[in-house]
């Protein structure tokens, strides 16, 4: 979607100069948190970018990828790294079980009941009292060491393992989307039954998709949990979090794998900062703000941003450039 | 008490079948999945509740008041969200119909505040017991005004011109269009009447019911559950949907931890997805 891999590097340069510059924790902590929902939105963009599946329940891997680490750490004394692979192997069958439940019928109800699930989970991990229920989960403080993925009261560290993360990320979509795995998603993208027909394992594939975002998503919720140290029910299975990666996504380009980069580095410090200013007031500025770019993207241009800026009218020579 | 709770269970089902039957008449017609229904039924609620705190009327007022405010919406809506993502992506409308959503939670939130209110002057007070049965007025009122409207509905599919119309619509555009049937017309008129559900929905709700800015998304998601359930689309499914969501939730919420009773409805939904993927009623 850049014209050119120079456009990568730059702002991978970019992110990683960006926090040497600009200090405050404050907003080495947004710095964090956009590079986290880029993320998430990158692995929501294989499933619902290039296969077109309308997952509206991701955030209930973010939350089992939190909980894995959180009562592997706090019950049985054991390293958030094995907590890290638990939570992988645990999303993979949920998100299994889940595909093989609704990915046998039309579109519409994968989406519902993908909510349906995201729901679900936050009742159960709020009335499980042995996982600390509704009152959440405080990690123990140990001494800051990568082995012990804690590092006391620094932010560089955690935003640069989750840039690391997000690099990966972007490496994996961007080779999928070159591979045949990635040709099959979009052609079940455009139409289920064209890709049945010239003999694309439907089911096969919408599975495998689903489960490999899952599984990526995972190990976002338990960077999370080992970046505040504290989890509850609330802030790791909020149906926000799955809407937020969509939002992205589509705002930034779904489908592509810069999309995700690009929707997060607006959205989440635009997201942060009118909080920020305006914010705890109650008053939900922020949201309407939000609710606003929702609506204005998908009507203006639903292949989101990049495809507007390129209808600028003083882009025009460029029209008819590839797209994809 | 068994009895005490499936009267429970039906009234309460029959408002979801009402809020369900408004989705199927837009999911049908319009082919999309209104994500703002919610949301919708929450600005009901609270237009229910300022007639009855500002202006002091009665239900029989507010009810009126009520359709005029959610059919003027409804035409909003279709004019200048749904019409220009009719024919967009899955994904594209989910999102206007979900900022939408957003958009009306941002309002309330802005205007009313986040407090829960009830109404204080409601209309239907006291309760009715027959035999051993005891049950509130205004739950009592609000399952009739369900299932009443639901039957008001269904004569207006089955008999009328219109709602054949908008039934010919739902079974195939193009050719419904070639019969000389007005879409735009029929689209926003389908978007008007799924306003008028919720309204009536809303309205009884709020003699009951906690109002505040997010109420919205857990009724819809029970409603769309009692939608799934009866099959996408399909009328009488949608009630008979709810009437199981309904009673499911008030069984649950009476034999194990009432937190959990949202829990198992969802559970019979996955549940029932697995091996009847279209609903009970569905084709």
């Amino acid at each position: 979607m850049l014209r050119s891999r120079g456009g990568y590097w730059l702002l991978l340069l970019i992110g990683l100069v960006l926090p040497l510059v600009i200090t405050p924790s404050f907003y080495r902590h947004i710095m964090t948190m956009t590079v986290m929902y880029a993320c998430l939105a990158e692995a929501w963009n294989i499933v619902g970018g290039y296969c077109g599946q309308i997952a509206l329940g991701n955030v209930v891997f973010f939350g089992l990828g939190a909980y894995s680490s959180a009562l592997l750490v706090t019950k049985f004394g054991l390293s958030p790294w094995l907590g890290l692979l638990v939570g992988i192997v645990v999303s993979a069958t949920v998100a299994a079980v889940i595909g093989w439940a609704s990915f046998k019928t039309s579109g519409i109800y994968f989406a519902i009941a993908t909510l349906g699930i995201g729901e679900l989970a936050r009742t159960l991990f709020v009335s499980w009292t042995w996982a600390k229920g509704s009152v959440g989960i405080e990690m123990p403080i140990l001494p800051s060491s990568l082995l012990n993925f804690q590092f006391q009261g620094a932010r560089l560290p955690y935003y640069y393992m989750i840039l690391g993360l997000l690099v990966l990320f972007f490496w994996l979509v961007t080779k999928i989307g070159a591979s045949r795995f990635g040709y099959y998603l979009r052609t079940i993208n455009i139409s289920e039954v064209a890709a049945e027909a010239v003999g694309v394992d439907v089911l096969r594939y919408k599975m495998l998709a689903f489960v490999l975002a899952a599984m990526m998503t995972s190990v976002c919720g338990t960077f999370y949990c080992q970046y505040l140290l504290y989890i509850d029910p609330w802030s790791v299975f909020p149906s926000a979090i799955s809407m937020t990666m969509l939002f992205i996504t589509v705002f930034g380009g779904s489908g592509t794998p810069i999309g995700p980069v690009i929707g997060a580095m607006i959205l989440i410090p635009l997201g942060e900062l009118t909080r920020g200013a305006l914010g705890g007031q109650g008053k939900g500025i922020d949201l309407f703000l939000n609710a606003t770019l929702m609506i204005a993207v998908t009507i203006l241009e639903p292949r989101g941003v990049l495809q507007l800026m390129r209808r600028l009218p003083w882009r025009k020579e460029r029209t008819h450039e590839q797209t994809a | 008490m068994l009895g005490q709770l499936v009267v429970n269970g039906l009234l309460m089902g029959s408002v979801f079948a009402l809020i369900a039957s408004g989705l199927a008449f837009i999911y049908g017609p319009l082919n999309l999945v209104n994500f703002a229904h919610g949301d919708l039924l929450m600005t009901s609620m609270f237009v229910a509740f300022l007639c009855a705190d500002k202006l002091h009327v009665n239900i029989l007022l507010a009810l009126p008041i009520t359709f005029l405010v959610m059919g003027i919406i409804g035409l909003l809506d279709y004019r200048f969200l749904v019409r220009p993502v009719l024919q967009a992506p899955r994904l594209a409308q989910a999102l206007t119909t979900h900022g939408f959503g957003v958009g009306l939670q941002a309002l309330a939130l802005f205007f009313m505040g986040p407090d829960f209110r009830m109404i204080s002057n409601v209309t239907f007070r006291g309760s009715l017991s027959v035999a051993n049965l005891n049950v509130g007025m205004a739950r009592l009122m609000a399952g009739l005004a369900g299932a009443a409207s639901f039957a008001l509905l269904y004569v207006f599919l089955k008999y009328s011109k219109t709602g054949k119309a908008v039934q010919a619509i739902a079974m195939n555009r193009e050719a419904a269009t070639l019969i000389g049937i007005d879409l735009e017309r029929m689209y926003a008129l389908s978007l008007v009447i799924s306003m008028l559900c919720t309204g009536v929905a809303g309205v009884f709700l709020s003699q009951f019911y906690y109002i505040f800015p997010v109420v919205g998304p857990p009724l819809l998601s029970m409603a769309w559950v009692a939608m799934v359930i009866g099959g996408f689309g399909s009328m009488p499914g949608a009630f008979i949907g709810g009437l199981i969501v309904g009673l499911t939730q008030a069984f649950g919420g009476f034999f194990m931890n009432p937190v959990l009773k949202d829990a198992i409805i969802y559970v019979v939904f996955v549940g029932l997805m697995a091996f009847r993927p279209r609903g009970l009623f569905g084709w």
